[in-house]
C-alpha cells in the first residue's frame, strides 16, 4: 500500500497538468490524504465548498488517477478538516507590551473534556515512563485490540493524565476520527448519583456507550462506592464486548485500591497494567527544556539544573516554570538564578521535617509490627524486612550516614546497614510488590 | 435567458452579494456573479469559498437560462443607471445585454459551468430562529476584539454559544475579550459556533437593513442562514474556545465609575500625546476620589485629565493600551461605565453601569 503523501503527490501532479493553474490552486491546494481504510481513500479538504466541487466535478477523475497508481483504491470520502494552528515559535510574535489574558489553561473541549495541550508531541519520554508510553503507542495502533483496557497508575503529578489524554487527542484527530470521551471517576460518580436522583438512569447508561475510546482518570476515587462500581462494570462490559478501547488511570496499583469489587478489579487487570514512576534527574531536565520550548521561555542551563534538582514532581515543576515565565514577563528581562531560587522557595510547598523516630513508627505500623522490635536483635523475617526498608529509606531519601543509621537502629554495625540497603535496592528492581510498598510508605511520610 | 426586472431590486441584491466576492481571485469565475432565471424568479449568487450568498428577486421571465458575468462591471453599470424603470437583461451570443429606456450596455460573460456549488447542510445538527438585528448586534458588539491574524483560529473568530436563555457572543485577541449576551428563549440545543472574523463582516454587510427573522442551521463545518429570498452559508472554524469565565477576576481591588462621555472626551485629547505603545496611565486616588489619566510622548508632549469619580477600594496606578480602552465605548450604550480593576497584572472588567449584557476584559501593560 502506498503511503498517503506519495500517493496524493502523484495524483496531484497528473491533475496539475490537465487543468489551468488557477483551477488547480483554487480547488486542490490544501488537500491531502489523511488515511486509507480497506480501499477507501479519506481525502481532507479545507472547507465545504471544496468538498462539493471536488465531489461533483472531479470525483471520477480523481478516482481514476488514484486507481492508475494504486489498484486497490475503490472509493474516495471527502472530509472537511480543521485548519492547523500555525506553530507559534516559528512566527515572530509582534511585540506587545500588554500582558496576555491568562487563557492558556482553559482550552478544554466541552464535548469530550480533552485538553488540547496534552498531546504526544508535548510528552517527554524517559526511563520512568517508557513502558507506559510504549503501551499507549500500541493502543493507538490497534485500538480495542492490543491492550484493552489500558490501566496506567503512578503517583500524582508524573504525567498519567497527559499520557491518557494524548491517546484521546490522537484518536479523535483526523487520521483516526474516533469518538472519544474523557472524564474523571469523580464526575462519573456524581453523574450517576444525579441520574439516580432524577430518575434518568437509562439516559446515563446510554450516554457513554456510543464512544469508541473511553478514558476514565483517577479510578481510585471509586473505592467504597459500590453502586457506581457496579454501573461502571456494566458500562465496561458493553464497551469491551464491542471492541471499544477503554483506558483507566489511578494513583495506585489495582491491588491497593481499597474496597474495589473483585469483578471490577479483574476487568481492570484484563488488559495491560503499566506504571509511571517519578522522573529521574535526566528526564526532569528534558521535561523542563520541552516545557520551556512550548512556552517560548529561555532559561540558562544552571537554572534548569537547579530546577531539576529541586523537585521531582512534574506538576510542581510546571507550576514553577509558569511563575518564572510570569515574573520574567512582568520584569521584562531574564531572571537571575538567585531570583529564581527565591521564587521557588516562596512558592514550593514546605517540605515536612521528619524525624527518624517518625519513620520507624510509620514503617512499623505499615507492616503491623511493634516499634520496639526494630531496635531489638531479633532476626525474625517479619521484622528484618521492615528494618531493612527503614535503613534504605534513611539512606536514599534522607542521606543519613551508614554509621548513624546503624546507631539509631539498635546499635548495629554500619556494614549491616550497607548490606541491607543494597539488598533492598536489588529487590525493588525485581519485586513489583516491594516497590509498591515503599512508594506507599514514602507517600505516608510526606 | 431573457428577463425583465425592477432595477431597484436588482441593484440591492447585486450590491449585497457583491460584498462577498474576492476581487483578487485566481479564478475569474470567483469574481463573477451568477444569474439563474427560472420560473418566476432570478437568483443571484456569489461566493469567495468562505461565504456564499444567494438572493432571489421576482422577475418576468421571457426565457430561462443561466449566465455568469464579472461582478465589478455589473455593479458599476447598475450603480450608474439613474432610471427607475424596468430593466431588460438578455444573454445573446455569449454576451449579456442590459438595457433600460434608451441606455444599452453589453457585458462579457464567463462559462457558468465553472461557478462553484454553494453547499447546503443536508442534516443539520441544530436549527433555531433569531431576529436579524439580534444576530447583527451580537456580532457587532464583540467583533472589534477578535484577532486579525489566524494563528489561533478561535481567536480570529466570533464565538457564539447558548447558555441560560441567552445567546452569547464572544471574541478575543488574547489581550482583551468582549462578551455580549442576547436573550434567546429556545428549546433547541444550539452547539457552540466559531465564525471566522472576515466571514462575520461579510454576513453583516449582506444582512444590513434586513428586518425579518432568520433561521440558522448548524452543522460541524458550516452555518446556513435563511429567510425569504435569501440564503447565506459560511464556513465554521473547528476549534475550541477557552473557558474565559475562569479568568474573570474573583477579587476586585478597585472600582471606579465614569460618565462615558467624560472619558471619551478626555481620551480624545490624550490621544494626541500617545507614545508608540499607546500607553495610557490611570492614577486612581481613593482619598481624593479622583482619577487622573495621562499620556506622554517624548517627541510631542504630555496630556493629562482628571475626573471626580467615586472610588471603591484601593488607590491604584496602572497602565493600559489606550486603543483597547477606547474600543469598548462602541459597545456600551449606558451613560455610565464601571471599571472594575483586578489589580496590577490582573484583568480589568468594563461594563455599563446599568446594562449587564455586555462585558469587556482587558489586560494592563507590563510596567
Amino acid at each position: 500500500m502506498f503511503d498517503n503523501k506519495t500517493l496524493w503527490d502523484s495524483v496531484l501532479s497528473e491533475i496539475e497538468n490537465s487543468v489551468s493553474r488557477a483551477t488547480f490552486t483554487t480547488w486542490f491546494k490544501d488537500t491531502g490524504i489523511i488515511r486509507q481504510e480497506e480501499g477507501v481513500i479519506f481525502l481532507s479538504v479545507p472547507n465545504q465548498f471544496v468538498k462539493e466541487w471536488l465531489f461533483n466535478k472531479y470525483h471520477k477523475t480523481i478516482l481514476k488517477k488514484l486507481r492508475d497508481v494504486a489498484e486497490y483504491v475503490r472509493n474516495i470520502e471527502y472530509v472537511v478538516t480543521k485548519e492547523v494552528a500555525k506553530n507559534e515559535s516559528v512566527i515572530r510574535k509582534v511585540e506587545n507590551p500588554t500582558a496576555e489574558l491568562p487563557l492558556a489553561n482553559y482550552y478544554i473541549n466541552k464535548e469530550d473534556n480533552l485538553n488540547p495541550r496534552y498531546v504526544f508531541d508535548s510528552f517527554v519520554v524517559g526511563s520512568f515512563n517508557d513502558l507506559a508510553y510504549a503501551a499507549a503507542q500500541a493502543v493507538i495502533k490497534k485500538p480495542g485490540i492490543a491492550y484493552n483496557p489500558l490501566f496506567v497508575y503512578g503517583n500524582t503529578g508524573h504525567g498519567k493524565t497527559h499520557l491518557i489524554q494524548a491517546v484521546g487527542n490522537y484518536m479523535k484527530g483526523p487520521t483516526q476520527n474516533k469518538k472519544v470521551y474523557y472524564m474523571t471517576s469523580e464526575n462519573y460518580y456524581l453523574g450517576f448519583v444525579n441520574a439516580m436522583q432524577e430518575n434518568k438512569i437509562t439516559v446515563f447508561k446510554e450516554k457513554y456507550r456510543k464512544y469508541d475510546v473511553f478514558i476514565m482518570d483517577d479510578v481510585q476515587f471509586l473505592s467504597n462506592k459500590e453502586k457506581t462500581q457496579e454501573e461502571l462494570f456494566h458500562l465496561f462490559n458493553t464497551l469491551y464486548d464491542n471492541n471499544k478501547q477503554i483506558i483507566f488511570s489511578s494513583d495506585k496499583h489495582i491491588n491497593y485500591i481499597p474496597n474495589l469489587e473483585d469483578r471490577l478489579k479483574s476487568r481492570f487487570a484484563a488488559g495491560m497494567i503499566v506504571d509511571i514512576q517519578p522522573p529521574d534527574y535526566d528526564s526532569r531536565v528534558a521535561i523542563i527544556k520541552t516545557k520551556c520550548l512550548f512556552q517560548d521561555l529561555l532559561l540558562p542551563d544552571d537554572v534548569i539544573e537547579f530546577l531539576a534538582a529541586s523537585e521531582n514532581n512534574i506538576r510542581e515543576l510546571e507550576g514553577a516554570l509558569n511563575t518564572i515565565a510570569h515574573q520574567t514577563n512582568i520584569k521584562n528581562k531574564a531572571l537571575s538564578l538567585l531570583e529564581i531560587k527565591n521564587i521557588i522557595k516562596e512558592t514550593s510547598k514546605p517540605k515536612r521535617m521528619v524525624s527518624i523516630k517518625e519513620i520507624i513508627k510509620t514503617v512499623a505500623d505499615f507492616y503491623d509490627i511493634p516499634e520496639t522490635s526494630i531496635y531489638e536483635k531479633t532476626r525474625r523475617k517479619e521484622v528484618v524486612k521492615p528494618r531493612q526498608i527503614i535503613m534504605y529509606i534513611l539512606r536514599e531519601d534522607f542521606k543519613v550516614s551508614y554509621p548513624t543509621i546503624g546507631d539509631k537502629l539498635g546499635g548495629r554495625d554500619h556494614t549491616t546497614v550497607i548490606h541491607s540497603c543494597e539488598k533492598i535496592r536489588r529487590e525493588i528492581k525485581e519485586s513489583l510488590q516491594l516497590n509498591e510498598e515503599i512508594e506507599r510508605i514514602k507517600t505516608l511520610l510526606k | 435567458m431573457k428577463i425583465e426586472c425592477l432595477i431597484e431590486k436588482l441593484r440591492d441584491a447585486v450590491s449585497r452579494v457583491e460584498k462577498t466576492i474576492n476581487k483578487n481571485s485566481n479564478l475569474p469565475i470567483l469574481s463573477s456573479i451568477l444569474f439563474t432565471a427560472s420560473g418566476k424568479t432570478l437568483t443571484i449568487k456569489a461566493t469567495n469559498l468562505e461565504v456564499g450568498v444567494e438572493i432571489s428577486i421576482p422577475v418576468k421571465i421571457h426565457s430561462e437560462g443561466i449566465v455568469a458575468t464579472p461582478a465589478v462591471t455589473l455593479q458599476q453599470v447598475l450603480f450608474n443607471i439613474k432610471s427607475d424603470k424596468i430593466l431588460t437583461i438578455s444573454e445573446e451570443n455569449g454576451v449579456l445585454v442590459i438595457s433600460v429606456e434608451s441606455t444599452k450596455t453589453v457585458l462579457k460573460t464567463i462559462p457558468y459551468e465553472e461557478f462553484p456549488i454553494i453547499p447546503r447542510i443536508e442534516k443539520p445538527e441544530s436549527v433555531f430562529k433569531l431576529k436579524t438585528k439580534d444576530l447583527c448586534l451580537g456580532i457587532k458588539s464583540v467583533i472589534f476584539s477578535a484577532s486579525l491574524s489566524s494563528i489561533k483560529p478561535e481567536q480570529g473568530s466570533v464565538y457564539i454559544y447558548h447558555k441560560d436563555n441567552s445567546l452569547v457572543f464572544v471574541a478575543t485577541d488574547s489581550f482583551r475579550l468582549a462578551e455580549r449576551k442576547i436573550t434567546l428563549k429556545t428549546n433547541n440545543q444550539i452547539p457552540p459556533l466559531l465564525i471566522p472574523y472576515k466571514n462575520c463582516l461579510e454576513i453583516l454587510r449582506v444582512l444590513d437593513g434586513v428586518e425579518s427573522e432568520i433561521e440558522l442551521s448548524v452543522s460541524k463545518n458550516q452555518i446556513n442562514i435563511t429567510f425569504p429570498d435569501y440564503f447565506i452559508v459560511s464556513r465554521l472554524v473547528d476549534g475550541t474556545f477557552p473557558d474565559y469565565e475562569q479568568i474573570i477576576p474573583k477579587e476586585i481591588t478597585t472600582t471606579v465609575t465614569f460618565l462615558k462621555q467624560d472619558l471619551i472626551d478626555i481620551l480624545k485629547t490624550l490621544t494626541i500625546f500617545s507614545d508608540k505603545f499607546n500607553q495610557l496611565t490611570f492614577l486612581i486616588n481613593k482619598n481624593q476620589n479622583t482619577t487622573t489619566l495621562e499620556t506622554k510622548n517624548s517627541d510631542v508632549g504630555e496630556g493629562q485629565g482628571s475626573l471626580k469619580t467615586k472610588v471603591l477600594g484601593e488607590s491604584l496606578t496602572i497602565n493600559f493600551n489606550q486603543k483597547y480602552i477606547q474600543d469598548v465605548f462602541q459597545s456600551i450604550s449606558d451613560e455610565s461605565v464601571n471599571f472594575a480593576f483586578g489589580g496590577l497584572h490582573k484583568p480589568l472588567v468594563i461594563e455599563g453601569a446599568a446594562n449587564k449584557n455586555f462585558r469587556y476584559l482587558v489586560m494592563p501593560m507590563n510596567r
